[in-house]
């Protein structure tokens, strides 16, 4: 598997998307009219900082209105996209990976959380995709399925989520071998 | 700046009034003293009970409602005049008409596409808070409902587009209260970049009940400025202020509709097929690869222009940038952290397409909030700047509406029709 170099997220608010992050610096857009414009120069001549305003980890798009709020406060109470990421599961929220270039899928059918025991451990819906982690996200097309995406929140699940997977012909079948390998899906 | 014709709507085009019963006191104006802002228009909305005062007939009571019947066979003949034809039945009647698809379908089938479009706007528009408005926004809506295919997909979802009063904060309407107390009251009502939604002046894509709403500003129909107490604290239910005070803005210009892009976003969202979307996400992926790099970022190839300003703006200059220095540095950033300097079309997909369609419209005056560069404008310059698939796309959507009369150069032309007109001289408030 090819790690992207800035992982890239879509977050659900069950079967609806609200937001797409990146682990880079960047802007935080809302649905909302544009903000005000250029926020002017970094500095000095010569300085290759970032511009005014910006994140310090994360660029982010929003795409829900009723959810901006929660999603923005959410945000401030983080150190890091990662601690951002645990803060939306927490809340409720689902990741998947985002491949834009295949345009955004603005709804997803309804997908079933994952658990290993009590613990939330990952999250499959019944439309073709990619499998990723939260840590580590594949480049491009790889590991893309036919029968479901699907997101591992922990590592210790990635290895049955995936073997699930790749050897499912159907939906109805890959949350039986994942509940044989200990993911109830809820 | 020429002069510019507005259809202003007279007493005959305003519709009839939900329930023309006002309460007993008659005295709105001591009872929203009373109870507040907000409370006073979930009021409003719950007894159906509009600012009937303002909006006396002249003339006695009218026609007598068409039967179900009659109104199915006087749409299906395509010789008859729609607007008057819709304009015999209620407006809360229209908005139902989405829980009857089969029926609609039907029609759909029967009626020109012209014709369709406008039911379909009458259908999906809510003005009664702003019924002077009602006649601009069927204008504006009508003309982006082309496809009946699209017009159906929005109606049934159910699609409600809202004309928020220039005097209101949109939160204080009950489809959009959410906003403000979404989260079971944890969120503060605030936009993902920090902005108050009471403050934001036309949204799209908010869900509420079953249905998404969309909301358009009479100060976009009707022309002028919202009333600055719109940018006061909002507040809850018992008037506590629940967020901060906002700076207080004018009118968008003259010729910009954001209510063609308001419903832009909602037919990008509600109306396209995904398959569709995949097209005007190429379409988005390709421009912004082909204004990659130093010279092609200042190409002028977005409906909002260039994606960066060539030249340096004042207040980079007066910190000792120049234009060289200045392009430099943005070429050296990475796009994520570029996106502030960039023109609104290129941010994202969905306010490419939305630019776009205003651009299409004719709709797309002025100059852009970031590069300060003018936007451009006209079904002309789409075609010269966009692939073939995407006019394609948009001529099946808008069948070469324009709903300003614009010159070759996209330009508004005197005394034509002209969305979000001068507002007239000593016109203020409410309308």
């Amino acid at each position: 598997m090819t790690d992207r170099a800035v992982r890239h997220f879509a977050i659900y608010a069950g079967d609806r998307l609200v937001l797409v992050v990146r682990d880079n610096p960047g802007t935080l857009r809302s649905t909302a009219g544009p903000a005000p414009g250029d926020p002017g120069p970094p500095g000095r001549p010569g300085t290759n900082g970032p511009p005014p305003g910006t994140h310090p980890f994360i660029d982010a798009q929003a795409h829900d209105p009723a959810a901006e709020s929660r999603l923005r406060e959410l945000l401030d109470a983080s150190s890091s996209f990662d601690d951002y990421l645990a803060r939306l599961l927490d809340a409720g929220f689902d990741i998947a990976s985002c491949r834009p270039e295949r345009g955004l899928e603005y709804e997803l059918p309804s997908g079933r959380r994952l658990y290993d025991g009590t613990e939330l451990a990952g999250a499959c819906w019944p439309t073709r995709g990619q499998f990723t982690t939260l840590l580590r996200q594949p480049a491009g097309d790889e590991l893309a399925f036919d029968v479901a995406t699907a997101t591992a929140y922990r590592d210790a699940a990635a290895t049955r989520l995936l073997e699930a997977l790749a050897a499912s012909g159907t939906f109805d079948e890959l949350l039986e071998r994942l509940a044989a390998a200990r993911l109830k899906a809820a | 700046m020429g002069e510019y014709t507005h259809a202003e709507p007279t007493v005959e085009d305003a519709p009839r009034r939900r329930v023309v019963t006002p309460p007993a006191t008659a005295d709105l104006t001591a009872v929203r003293s009373a109870i507040g802002n907000r409370a006073f228009g979930s009021l409003l909305r719950r007894q159906r009970v509009a600012r009937v005062a303002s909006h006396k007939p002249r003339r006695p009571a009218p026609r007598r409602p068409p039967s179900w019947p009659e109104l199915e066979a006087a749409l299906a003949d395509n010789t008859k005049d729609v607007k008057a034809i819709v304009g015999r039945v209620r407006e809360d009647q229209l908005n139902q008409m989405w829980k009857v698809p089969d029926w609609v379908r039907k029609l759909a089938a029967a009626m020109s596409p012209e014709r369709f479009a406008y039911l379909a706007a009458a259908i999906m528009l809510d003005s009664s808070h702003v019924p002077a408005g009602r006649k601009e926004a069927l204008r504006l809506l009508s003309a982006m409902l082309h496809d009946k295919e699209t017009a159906l997909r929005m109606i049934v979802r159910p699609v409600t587009v809202v004309i928020v009063p220039r005097d209101m904060q949109p939160t204080e309407l009950e489809e959009f209260q959410s906003l403000l107390t979404k989260d079971e009251g944890k969120g503060p009502g605030k936009t993902f970049d920090g902005r108050q939604w009471a403050h934001v002046r036309g949204f799209s894509d908010v869900t509420y009940g079953i249905g998404v709403y969309v909301a358009i500003i009479e100060e976009n129909l009707l022309g002028g400025a919202p009333d600055p107490k719109v940018f006061e604290a909002p507040t809850d239910d018992k008037g506590n202020v629940i967020g901060a005070k906002g700076a207080v803005v004018g009118g968008l210009p003259v010729g910009f509709s954001n209510t063609t892009h308001e419903m832009a976003h909602a037919i990008f969202r509600q109306g396209l097929t995904a398959e569709e979307r995949k097209l005007v996400t190429r379409c988005y992926q390709a421009k912004r690869a082909a204004t990659s790099g130093a010279g092609s970022l200042v190409a002028n190839l977005w409906p909002d222009g260039p994606r960066i300003n060539p030249v340096a703006p004042k207040r980079w200059k007066d910190k000792g940038w120049t234009d060289e220095t200045r392009l430099r540095y943005l070429v050296g950033l990475s796009d994520d952290a570029r996106r502030v300097y960039e023109n609104y079309s290129s941010q994202n997909v969905d306010e490419y397409f939305a630019q776009l369609a205003n651009a299409y419209v004719g709709a797309n005056l002025g100059i852009d909030g970031a590069t300060l560069e003018p936007r451009n404008n006209g079904r002309d310059w789409v075609a010269s700047k966009e692939p073939k698939e995407m006019l394609d796309l948009l001529d099946r959507l808008f069948n070469h509406a324009t709903v300003n009369d614009i010159d070759a150069n996209g330009e508004l032309k005197a005394r034509g029709r002209c969305a979000n007109p001068p507002r007239p001289p000593g016109k203020r408030g409410r309308t």
